[in-house]
């Protein structure tokens, strides 16, 4: 059984607390944490469709990135998990432990001196990741 | 938390004053703020009637932050010109109920800034800013020897006491590498500036965290994270997207409003570098809430998500890196 779909009943409990439990709720703590709940339940639902694209996109621009500021990519940085068979844990560590190989070139006195051009490639990667991690959010507190 | 009850907290204060208190008309009022729970009531004593808030340090959440500087800040702003409640009672010990709190006494006005969203601005709103902005340059022209509660810093080392603080607690707190936010933190450290003087920087000064009656700015409040530094820290802060009443109050007409009363300008570049800090402050900020919901050490949801904010301030970093423009 395919219909409804998880996501479709997670968007549905979201629509469910928000037409008729959110304004029956006092303002206050109460209030807050459905507000939250439904945020985070949306999140999940989008997280559930567009999760592994999103790590697919930025594990590819991290390679690219880390091999023209940190040289030729070894082969445990350059062969990216199947999300089908080694799951989607493993696509989120291998994703992480790029970005730390990043954050490290980024560190005062990292491996890589860092002229204006090494600068530029940087900051361009992290102006992409940024708009990435934009994308992916649905903060429940600007809806 | 503990419980807030009406007979332990007379108790406290009949203590404090020497002669009996009496608390009526207790009750929980509604705020946005994550560290401090406020309460309303009235104290009776001595013929004396008064309407106070108290505001009880609340569970772990984004900061940890002891009631004792903020209280005894608050004390020493009376009747300096910046507008604050009268301090009253302080308990840090969490003798009456368990919980730590202190009190002041009530002030007229609302913290509401839905008003700020207005899309042609409002007259009165700005003239709240402009008080503001008066009121930030008699908090910084206070003579920082008389906030001797607080820990001292100089000009040299002002900003850089700022960014050891943050990023120690950035270190600690994330959940993940965070690469924009180390690399913005190699571009301060690259760049630090040297305040004029020393000042008592509020921390946390925006709208939101002040109260106004009408067209009249009444009280600054939430003075959790005060310290001793760089006047400019306050200026980076004070007009960032999510508070900012731009709409109503150009940011350039409340830099005059400030500079004319603090007689002298703030220069660019020095502004610059405290909206880059100010959004690593705010970002960290959310990551220590969503922290402390996965050590679980709050149950509050409002926390669990708050890292997903930091995206849209690493943006901000990156356009101010780039020579984007102030607020």
């Amino acid at each position: 059984m395919l219909n409804p779909s998880v996501i479709d009943l997670l968007v549905g409990v979201a629509d469910g607390l928000r037409a008729e439990v959110l304004d029956a709720v006092e303002p206050g703590p109460a209030r807050d944490q459905v507000t939250a709940a439904i945020g985070i339940v949306r999140r999940v639902a989008r997280a559930l469709t567009g999760l592994v694209p999103y790590l697919m996109a930025d594990i590819g621009d991290l390679q690219a990135t880390l091999g023209l500021l940190d040289g030729p990519l070894d082969a445990a940085t350059a062969t990216c998990p199947d999300p089908a068979t080694e799951g989607l844990d493993a696509l989120i560590a291998f994703d992480l432990a790029l970005r730390d190989r990043l954050a490290a070139l980024a560190e005062p006195g990292g491996a890589v001196d860092l002229g204006a051009a090494e600068r530029r490639i940087l900051l361009d990667a992290l102006g992409r990741m940024t708009e990435r991690d934009a994308g992916l959010r649905l903060s429940p507190w600007e809806r | 938390m503990s419980e807030v009850r009406a007979e332990g907290l007379a108790t406290f204060l009949s203590e404090q004053e020497g002669r009996p208190v009496t608390v009526g008309e207790l009750q929980r009022i509604s705020s946005v703020g994550n560290a401090r729970e406020p309460w309303l009531f009235r104290a009776t004593w001595d013929g004396r009637d008064e309407r106070c808030v108290m505001l009880v340090k609340a569970e772990a959440g984004q900061l940890e932050t002891s009631l004792g500087p903020e209280f005894a800040t608050i004390a020493a702003l009376d009747a300096s010109g910046v507008p604050v409640p009268p301090a009253r009672w302080l308990d840090e010990a969490g003798a009456a109920f368990g919980s730590a709190f202190f009190v002041t006494a009530w002030v007229p006005g609302t913290a509401d800034t839905r008003v700020l969203r207005k899309p042609d601005g409002d007259p009165a709103i700005a003239a709240v800013a402009r008080q503001l902005a008066v009121a930030a340059a008699r908090l910084h022209a206070q003579d920082p020897a008389r906030f001797g509660h607080l820990t001292p810093t100089t000009p040299e080392t002002a900003a850089v006491d700022q960014l050891d603080h943050w990023e120690e607690l950035f270190r600690r707190q994330r959940l993940e590498p965070h690469p924009g936010l180390v690399y913005a933190l190699r571009w301060l450290r690259e760049r630090l500036p040297r305040a004029e003087r020393v000042s008592v920087v509020h921390g946390d000064l925006r709208f939101g965290n002040l109260l106004y009656d009408g067209d009249r700015l009444t009280a600054l409040v939430d003075w959790e994270m005060v310290h001793l530094g760089d006047p400019v820290e306050d200026l980076g802060w004070v007009y960032r997207s999510l508070w900012s009443p731009s709409r109503s109050l150009p940011f350039e007409e409340f830099l005059a409003v400030y500079a004319a009363e603090a007689g002298r300008p703030v220069e660019r570049e020095h502004l610059r570098w405290y909206e880059v800090f100010n959004e690593i402050k705010h970002s960290v900020i959310s990551l220590t809430g969503t922290r402390s919901f996965a050590d679980r050490a709050t149950t509050s949801l409002r926390h669990a998500d708050r890292s997903a904010t930091v995206a849209p301030f690493v943006r901000r970093i990156l356009e101010l890196i780039e020579g984007g423009p102030s607020c």
